[in-house]
């Protein structure tokens, strides 16, 4: 009994991963770029409706935000609305980037050269930190 | 008995504002003439063709909120004014301070999107529009660069107003500076809900018949709210931000709110490949 309840736990968690979608942390890129690379999609409309760790990662440069974290490690980041339809003439990785399948926006997909993460905004500023992190 | 600065900043309200008005036409700042040449939204100006209504989309931040928001706002260091690490907009003694606002909010939206800074001419809008020598409307730059795109100044002067629009390049990277989306705003709140979203704003005022860029909502004193913009006079004027490039002014909700205005939301993504 214990092992059918733990079975069914395992397995409705690797659904709820499923249909979240994207790629968990420690991930292979996924896209291709030689530096720390990291974009987020949002609904700009949106946008008042995020966590306020969610708006401060799209906005904010002090010390301890995403956009420091990613300036710090030498990389670059983009902040697109999700109804964008070129991004042909910005840096290939961005477009590249854009095109990873996402489940739903706000998401964050960031790359390294080996490892990265695909996955939706976490609510705060540490989780969002150890996305970024993770890509190498 | 109101503060008459904040944070170091003079305040500009009801009191004092006609300290920038000169003789309603031009001002005569730091020995150079500035002329005072925005003009209101023409009756028949339709800016659904090209902007959307602030309202209809993005919820007004309930007042309550801001006094906490602007504090946390401005300790991560997510208000327009502390991200603008380059000098200011500068009209010269040109009437285009309507296209120089909007350049400059055009600008700064591309840098919130994660792309570099690249100073759009004030001159790319207003010379095709109307000459490069008269007064205008924010609205009609806002739609030029969304209908046609703006010019690096590196490419087409920041106050050359001849005509360079039979130069291929110029029309080649007129398509990679366009605005996609932006909001018509209306009334203090909803400015107030865009600046603290991080939009940022070209607007009018119609007392000083003048454009600029809306950056940051600020808390005078408990209660007492307005908004530092930055003026398109160059370096020279007004206040300094935490990066010490200048430009910026401040005034309190009243006069403080603006006639009209645009948020940009989203701008094409091009940028100088690394």
């Amino acid at each position: 009994m214990r092992r059918r309840v733990s079975g069914l736990v395992i397995f409705l968690f690797g659904l709820a991963l499923l249909m979240r979608g994207g790629v968990g942390i420690g991930g292979s890129a996924p896209f291709e770029t030689n530096k720390l690379s990291v974009l987020i999609v949002e609904e700009t409309a949106q946008r008042g409706s995020l966590t306020a760790d969610q708006r401060a990662a799209l906005t904010a440069i002090g010390d301890g935000s995403m956009i420091a974290a990613v300036k710090a490690r030498g990389g670059e980041y983009r902040i697109i609305d999700k109804d964008q339809t070129d991004l042909s003439k910005d840096v290939p990785w961005v477009a590249k980037a854009f095109a990873v399948e996402r489940k739903s926006v706000p998401w964050i997909v960031a790359a390294g050269p080996s490892h990265g993460v695909s996955e939706p905004l976490p609510a705060t500023t540490d989780e969002i930190l150890k996305a970024v992190e993770s890509a190498k | 008995m109101s503060a008459s600065h904040w944070n170091g900043i003079k305040v500009y309200d009801d009191s004092n504002y006609r300290e920038l008005i000169g003789d309603g036409k031009s001002i005569v700042i730091a020995g150079e003439r500035r002329l005072l040449s925005a003009m209101p939204k023409p009756a028949n100006h339709d800016s659904r063709k090209y902007s959307k209504v602030f309202g209809s989309e993005i919820p007004v931040i309930p007042r309550s909120e801001w006094s906490a928001r602007i504090k946390e706002q401005r300790a991560i260091k997510a208000c327009t004014s502390q991200i603008q690490n380059w000098a200011s907009d500068n009209q010269g003694s040109y009437p285009t301070c309507w296209a120089a606002g909007t350049c400059a909010a055009f600008s700064t939206a591309r840098v919130r999107m994660g792309l570099p800074h690249v100073r759009i001419s004030a001159m790319s809008l207003a010379q095709p529009i109307s000459g490069g020598h008269s007064g205008g409307y924010e609205g009609d730059a806002v739609q030029y660069l969304t209908e046609h795109g703006g010019v690096p100044d590196t490419l087409w002067g920041y106050t050359d107003a001849h005509n360079h629009d039979n130069d291929p390049q110029v029309q080649a990277s007129r398509l990679l500076f366009k605005s996609l989306e932006s909001y018509e705003c209306n009334g203090f709140d909803e400015f107030a809900t865009a600046a603290l979203l991080g939009f940022p704003c070209t607007i009018s005022y119609n007392w000083w018949s003048h454009v600029v860029m809306l950056c940051d909502l600020v808390e005078i004193e408990p209660g007492s709210f307005g908004f530092l913009d930055r003026n398109n006079w160059g370096e020279d004027y007004g206040s300094k931000n935490e990066f010490g490039f200048g430009g910026y002014v401040l005034f309190r909700e009243g006069k403080g709110t603006p006639s009209g205005g645009f948020a940009f939301r989203q701008t094409t993504a091009y940028s100088i490949a690394a």
